[in-house]
């Protein structure tokens, strides 16, 4: 893999953390906080996760301000719950972005 | 193509991952539990510790049975149902009877937990959806108190601990007299302060030797184990110093207008279940709001309700019922205070 100029560093990962975290089940919110205390933004990713896991979409882009969201990936970091809460973000970013093609089509 | 094509995982950010989880925060709970448990049989004896004991395994007990029933993993070994046993049992007088304290454990996860959906859904504290239900159910066993250190404590139950289920538990006035140290009675502070205008030494009720619920004595110890939690992050520190705060400003204000009829803040911080309750059941993570303002208002309304309570209610105590009326308050609480995004401004908000 060329390393270029936009690589701004590169994970090597311990076999601990391969077998870690990530490939844990998420559980469920436990509304500890962790993840309001690290978003640089502000945002409430508790409540924007529990939002995404029911596709409420366009409620986390209305009332909770998903696109101020800039995927830093805290709030996964710091989950006790290994909810992958970035990652939804992505993905509901993603389906938005999808529909609004669509009605301007 | 010929052979196996390799295996690729492709994930997203972030690849790594903090450490505690949540059943290394809820064993860090229990951890801190631990030291009220050691003290509670130290100064109630062998019923506390069967008290405990049987609290715990009826919501083990319960919590398995939800699974079973709801055809999910197991979640008992998340710890979470042990904490709920653990601070039920520390809310219950010592010499509470068992099958009641059993009754109140399977209320407590079955109805305070599992109908929600488990942990995580749940609105209320369970122990203290337990413990109200039981204050209800069985109005006279739960104030029932018994003296601290009495004699022979580690040998001999306390006479209404082995209640037959459905019967009436003895009196315990008559034994109470009988085991007594000198100048111990079993009224609790509270009790004394609020029918009987005693007041009960400062240090005496911050070092626990009163009589009380089980583990709600020592205003000293309790704050020592949630220090160890907020030390290890595993506790908001806000919301017991909120609760804490609101509840010396409140009962501070009544003091000054009227110190004959009221009790000092002091004595109010230290006495009945405000510590225990302030540190280890309103900081409940899952029944708490998650926003930090609404963090302090929760608190601050706790720690309200629970003065108020306690001086114009018909009961001594206050503090269940104020950590309830907060967990039911507490959605409300977080949809008004949703934090305000970086470079916000206050109009921007409610776009």
């Amino acid at each position: 893999m060329p390393v270029t100029k936009a690589i701004s560093g590169i994970v090597v990962l311990n076999e601990e953390a391969e077998a870690g975290r990530h490939l844990e089940k998420p559980r469920a919110c436990i509304k500890c906080g962790h993840c309001l205390d690290a978003c640089p933004i502000n945002l409430n990713p508790s409540q924007l996760g529990l939002l995404a896991a029911k596709r409420l979409y366009e409620t986390m882009e209305q009332n909770y301000h998903l696109n101020d969201c800039f995927e830093c990936g805290c709030c996964s970091y710091v989950c006790p719950s290994a909810i992958p809460l970035v990652q939804y973000f992505r993905i509901a970013k993603a389906i938005n972005r999808e529909r609004r093609e669509k009605v301007d089509a | 193509m010929a052979g196996k094509a390799p295996l690729v995982e492709i994930r997203t950010s972030p690849h790594i991952h903090d450490t505690p989880s949540v059943d290394t925060i809820m064993r860090n709970v229990v951890y801190a539990l631990t030291p009220l448990c050691l003290l509670a049989v130290y100064q109630f004896g062998i019923s506390a510790l069967a008290l405990i004991l049987v609290s715990i395994a009826a919501c083990l007990a319960t919590e398995t049975l939800f699974c079973k029933l709801g055809r999910q993993e197991t979640t008992v070994s998340d710890y979470s149902a042990v904490i709920t046993g653990i601070l039920l049992a520390l809310t219950l007088p010592p010499g509470f009877p068992l099958w009641m304290a059993a009754v109140a454990g399977f209320v407590a996860i079955a109805l305070g937990k599992a109908l929600f959906g488990g942990l995580g859904n749940n609105v209320l504290n369970p122990a203290l959806v337990g413990r109200a239900f039981v204050q209800a159910a069985f109005p006279v066993a739960i104030t029932t108190w018994t003296p601290p250190l009495a004699r022979g404590r580690f040998g001999e139950f306390i006479p209404s601990t082995w209640t037959w289920p459905f019967l009436e538990p003895p009196a315990t006035g008559d034994w109470s007299e009988l085991v007594a140290i000198d100048g111990f009675s079993g009224a609790t502070p509270l009790a004394l302060q609020k029918f009987e205008q005693i007041s009960t030494e400062p240090w005496a009720l911050f070092t626990g030797m009163t009589s009380g619920s089980t583990g709600e004595t020592s205003a000293v110890l309790i704050l020592l184990c949630g220090a160890y939690l907020v030390f290890r992050r595993m506790m908001d520190w806000r919301i017991p110093a909120a609760t804490l705060l609101s509840a010396l400003i409140t009962s501070g204000a009544f003091y000054l207008a009227d110190p004959e009829r009221f009790p000092d803040p002091g004595f109010m911080l230290l006495s009945g279940g405000l510590m225990l309750g302030a540190v280890f059941m309103a900081s409940d993570m899952v029944a708490s709001p998650v926003t930090p303002l609404g963090i302090w208002i929760y608190g601050a309304l706790i720690g309200f309700l629970t003065i108020i309570i306690r001086l114009f209610g018909g009961l001594p105590e206050g503090v269940m019922y104020a950590i309830l009326l907060g967990n039911a308050a507490s959605p409300l609480i977080a949809a008004a205070t949703q934090p305000r995004i970086y470079g916000a401004r206050p109009r921007d908000d409610k776009q």
